[in-house]
């Protein structure tokens, strides 16, 4: 399995946007927006919530520019940062939720589109245990496979499987209910 | 059901609101809030301290007056105790002759 990969940002974009040029900072913010604010909407169910979690997440890699060491580095450095933002923002406090009937007002244009299975998988998934959220997003809006998320994770490969096989089940099991 | 390509379907990554680098970049540009001088923060400290030394000071003169004054009901206790025995033995002995 081919994992996305962003379309290669020129290591020259990188050092631009380290020596302070703010043009490449945001092309870099632009490659990478989708993936980080999807693997937070993903994560959380919640617009809101993701924007603010993705743009924490690159003001954190600003500050971190100096020690990024390239593109794929990179894209490796922010799908770690997300996943850890996710779970340490769900430590702090459980944030609200959004359940399907309340989608139709707080969701874009896009999402209003979706099918109803779509939104109802997408509600289930948030309301799976941390860590299966994590490696199910990473698996599917990623396609990274186990031998990958474990270092993104810092996880046994085997413990990655059986969280990816675990929310398999259990989304199985409760789309067999409904 | 599918349900590996129903999850690829569900989680498939989507953009941002519009507008979202820019909202990025203004926070990256945003001024920092401005820091009070350093000689604020060591006056304050002096302020603190000096005003701590006194404090303490005050509290120790006054235990020391405490102590005093303890220690002079003490002793006018001991020579009145002293005397009233003394009293006592001569009454005593008037008594006996």
């Amino acid at each position: 399995m081919t994992a996305i990969v962003p379309a290669e940002v020129d290591d020259d974009v990188l050092a631009r946007a380290r020596a302070g040029d703010h043009d490449a900072f945001a092309e870099l913010i632009e490659e990478h927006e989708a993936m980080v604010f999807s693997i937070a909407l993903h994560f959380f169910n919640d617009r809101r919530l993701a924007e603010d979690l993705a743009q924490e997440v690159f003001l954190q890699m600003f500050r971190s520019l100096g020690s990024i060491e390239s593109a794929t580095h990179l894209t490796f450095w922010l799908r770690q940062v997300t996943t850890r933002r996710c779970i340490d923002q769900i430590r702090k406090g459980r944030p609200h939720l959004v359940d399907i009937d309340d989608v139709h007002d707080l969701q874009s244009a896009s999402e209003v589109r979706d099918s109803l299975f779509d939104r109802k998988l997408r509600n289930l998934i948030a309301r799976l245990p941390e860590m299966q959220r994590v490696v199910l997003t990473l698996r599917y809006q990623e396609d990274l496979d186990p031998s990958e998320i474990c270092r993104i994770v810092k996880l046994p490969v085997n413990t990655v499987k059986s969280h990816l096989h675990r929310a398999i089940e259990s989304l199985r099991k409760k789309l067999g209910e409904q | 059901m599918d349900i590996e390509s129903d999850l690829k379907r569900a989680l498939r990554r989507e953009s941002p609101p519009a507008g979202f680098a820019q909202r990025v970049i203004a926070r990256v540009e945003a001024p920092l809030p401005r820091r009070a001088p350093w000689w604020r923060a060591v006056a304050a400290g002096l302020l603190l301290t000096v005003l701590g030394g006194g404090w303490l000071a005050h509290k120790e003169i006054e235990r020391r007056e405490g102590e005093r004054a303890r220690d002079e009901v003490m002793l006018a206790l001991r020579i009145t105790s002293a005397k009233v025995r003394s009293a006592q033995e001569h009454v005593r002995e008037i008594g006996n002759r």
